[in-house]
């Protein structure tokens, strides 16, 4: 039955996506969605409650608090690279993802044993992070490699729209339970012990392994990450990428800068983040969609377009509550004409055989050019105060605007094909 | 690219995978929600007419304000005992996770429900809520006055520092009759040796006020130190007085400031009470060998009050409250059984 079906069905569905040139989301795009998003809930359960139960709860002190931090930084960098090499050489991405996603989700029980020490604290918060960074390249890579090259973007962006709901839910239902159960941390470990595991049986039970749609491919894979590195096109758009992630401020100085601006409290911290990912929730698919229409280099300056009119209003224009709302919802846009984008944009120039050492290698360098640029912004603060961030801030992103357009304009048009490299 | 459909048993298979979670995941909620006591849900009504009874001659006297920690119906809710009849105790209706008070003035930090959010209490001498503040993250230090005038508050607020998951305090005075904000430390000028510091780092957390209310000590951690600086509300001014005193507590003679003092580093480090001579500059460490963090309370000018948490796991916290002579002569003794975060009221 099922050859006549699959024949039917692929012309049906090829008919339709040229009559309305509509982008083709594959079952697995919105089925890792679906594990992003109860992965998402179930990390963001615990991020979000997590200073109640460390200080409150446990009442640790902290101090300790900052060197975890730097811990996790380096683990997750090596992490990300490695596991996108191996799935890589394995082509074995969805094993790879699995291993990510369930070494995270054991974390979350870890946490019922922490007690009051923080080295084990500390170990299981790093091994939740080592997880977060073996899944994303292999996941990343499921994703661009089932879809149609003409609609890779789009198909991130409705990835990311769906991982966004779970950024968006897990805070209100962990903070349901706290509040309707005082003290029982338990409760919100287990529940969300129970979302990962239901995004990990999503992702064992239904997904369907990139091998098993390719056929077999088991050609030595001669081009590897130094290969990859040496490509013109993947180190200029992974560096435009690293530059942008490197000038744009992390969410935290925005947010601070904002308050700063406003001459209010702190009140409204986790409102502003809930703000920005509203935004990129509902923008995200539009805006990839816009992306794999008129070019996805042109939708990924626009976001940078977006960051130079935040510092500009920042700047020069006072910011009341609706100029507030105006600059979270530009925020969510730069992350919707970014994030996914780029991810599409790399995985449009290289080939499936490196694919998704590709998005490692890019992860890698946007997350520690990040985190680079904070320590910068954090030591201009200091010095010089927040007027002297925004200006900054506001020339570096131009400047990073110039040599992004030009470096993107000498890539020439997005690569359709995707075995370009 | 075009998707095959899904095998009958695949999906049979994730349909009750997903049951099963669901299910288990459904049956600990509500063995915990029948387990756990409810916060009370909105502080209309702190006391009932038996517990205004109850509490009427105890509050008459010297007491002690505190969190009751004994497991049950009153476990989390602000309670207060007789200063000298340990027996006498009374928990009220509100759900507290630090709280201080004076004669006249309490002030109740605590995660709240409908609306859901960190909020601080204020309660007046009838002990009834007369306003309620929107607090800018998790509850941590609280203190009032011993005029009555002025209350101070710390709150952890997470991602506000320069790496996104990084954690900072902040740190604000409020009037503690309108709740009206007298002043967000961060907002006070630094000096050190007469030069001014700043920083974005800067956290503070832990004030203690002096018997006039403007003048109060803190704590200023920047750069992994650890600061004592001296404040005065009006002048909104910050004066760095001393290193490696954390969470100051002011004797009521005012000679003396009670610490928790650090050792070790990292990960290891912990904490032991400590006395600060203001007069001699001598530190005189306490032979506390349980851990403590908590900002010191002072029972009288030779003894202090703190709580040493127990049992302390993800569905369960204990705590007791100590007390401990300044002199260093005697072991600390327990003070209240079940109970955190108290004030000592002497009216």
């Amino acid at each position: 039955m099922y050859p006549f079906d699959v024949a039917a069905l692929r012309g049906f569905l090829a008919a339709r996506a040229r009559a309305t040139a509509r982008p083709v989301i594959v079952r697995t795009v919105w089925l890792l969605g679906l594990v992003s998003c109860f992965t998402d809930i179930s990390s963001e359960m615990i991020s979000s409650i997590l200073p109640v139960y460390l200080f409150v709860h446990l009442q640790l002190s902290p101090v300790q608090f900052g060197l975890i931090d730097g811990l996790y930084q380096g683990v997750t960098a090596v992490a990300r690279l490695a596991s996108g090499i191996v799935a890589d050489r394995w082509r074995r991405y969805k094993l790879v993802a699995t291993i990510g996603y369930a070494l995270s989700a054991v974390c979350k029980l870890g946490l019922l044993a922490t007690g009051s020490g923080w080295s084990v604290f500390a170990a299981v918060l790093s091994a939740d992070r080592l997880g977060k960074g073996i899944r994303t390249a292999p996941r990343d890579a499921l994703i661009s490699l089932t879809t149609r090259p003409q609609d890779l973007a789009s198909a991130f962006g409705v990835h990311r729209a769906m991982d966004t709901v779970g950024v968006l839910v897990g805070p209100l239902l962990a903070y349901w339970i706290l509040a309707s159960m005082p003290g029982r941390f338990d409760a919100i470990f287990v529940i969300s012990f129970a979302a990962a595991l239901i995004g990990i049986a999503v992702l064992v039970l239904l997904v369907d392994d990139r091998r098993s749609a390719d056929g077999a491919h088991t050609t030595r894979v001669s081009l590897d990450l130094p290969g990859l590195l040496r490509h013109r096109r993947f180190v200029s758009i992974a560096g435009v990428a690293a530059l942008t992630s490197f000038v744009v401020v992390s969410d935290a100085f925005l947010y601070l800068l904002l308050q700063w601006r406003r001459g209010g409290g702190a009140e409204t911290i986790p409102l502003l983040y809930a703000g920005t990912a509203a935004a990129y929730l509902v923008l995200a698919a539009p805006l990839g969609r816009l992306a794999d229409r008129v070019g996805r280099a042109r939708v990924f300056l626009l976001g940078q377009v977006l960051m130079v009119a935040i510092y500009a209003g920042i700047a020069w224009v006072g910011i009341d509550l609706w100029t507030l709302v105006l600059v979270l919802f530009l925020h969510g846009a730069y992350y919707a004409a970014t994030d996914g984008v780029i991810a599409a944009l790399v995985s449009g120039i290289t080939r499936s055989e490196v694919r998704a050492s590709g998005l490692a290698a890019l992860t890698t360098a946007t997350s520690l050019a990040r985190l680079a640029g904070s320590v910068v912004v954090g030591v201009v603060w200091s010095w010089r105060g927040p007027e002297t961030v925004v200006t900054v801030a506001l020339v570096a992103t131009v400047a990073a605007l110039i040599v992004s357009a030009m470096t993107l304009k000498e890539t020439g048009p997005d690569a359709l094909d995707a075995d370009s490299v | 690219m075009s998707d095959v459909p899904l095998s009958p048993l695949r999906l049979t298979i994730f349909a009750i995978v997903v049951g099963v979670i669901a299910i288990a995941s459904a049956a600990y909620l509500y063995v915990v929600r029948v387990e756990t006591p409810p916060a009370s849900a909105s502080p209309t009504r702190l006391v009932n007419d038996g517990q205004r009874q109850a509490l009427l001659p105890i509050r008459q006297q010297a007491h002690v304000a505190f969190r009751e920690m004994a497991p049950g119906p009153g476990y989390g809710r602000l309670a207060f005992r007789s200063l000298e009849d340990s027996a006498n105790r009374v928990t009220t209706e509100l759900t507290c996770n630090r709280v201080h008070f004076t004669a006249t003035v309490g002030l109740c930090l605590t995660i709240a429900r409908d609306p859901a959010g960190f909020r601080g209490y204020l309660i007046d001498d009838r002990l009834e809520v007369t306003r309620a503040i929107e607090l800018p993250g998790v509850p941590s230090r609280t203190r009032i006055s011993r005029d009555s005038r002025f209350a101070a508050y710390t709150v952890f607020v997470a991602g506000d520092s320069y790496l996104a998951t990084g954690l900072s305090t902040r740190t604000r005075i409020v009037d503690a009759h309108s709740g009206s904000m007298l002043g967000d430390l961060e907002s006070f000028a630094v000096t050190r040796d007469g030069t001014v510091i700043r920083a974005a780092d800067f956290n503070f957390w832990g004030v203690t006020f002096t018997r006039d209310a403007n003048r109060f000590y803190a704590t200023l951690g920047t750069a992994g130190r650890i600061l004592l600086v001296e404040g005065d509300v009006a002048a909104r001014a910050l004066r760095v007085i001393a290193e490696d005193i954390e969470c100051p507590a002011l004797s009521p003679d005012e000679t003396h400031i009670a610490f928790k003092k650090r050792f070790g580093s990292g990960l290891d480090a912990w904490w032991q009470p400590a006395v600060f001579n203001l007069a001699t500059k001598d530190v005189r460490l306490l032979p506390e060998p349980k851990h403590i963090d908590d900002q010191i309370e002072w029972l009288d000018d030779g003894h202090i009050l703190y709580a040493v948490g127990h049992s302390v796991s993800a569905a369960l916290r204990r705590a007791d409250v100590w007390s401990l002579a300044i002199d260093g002569a005697s072991p600390p003794s327990l003070f209240i059984r079940d109970a955190e975060s108290p004030a000592v009221v002497r009216p």
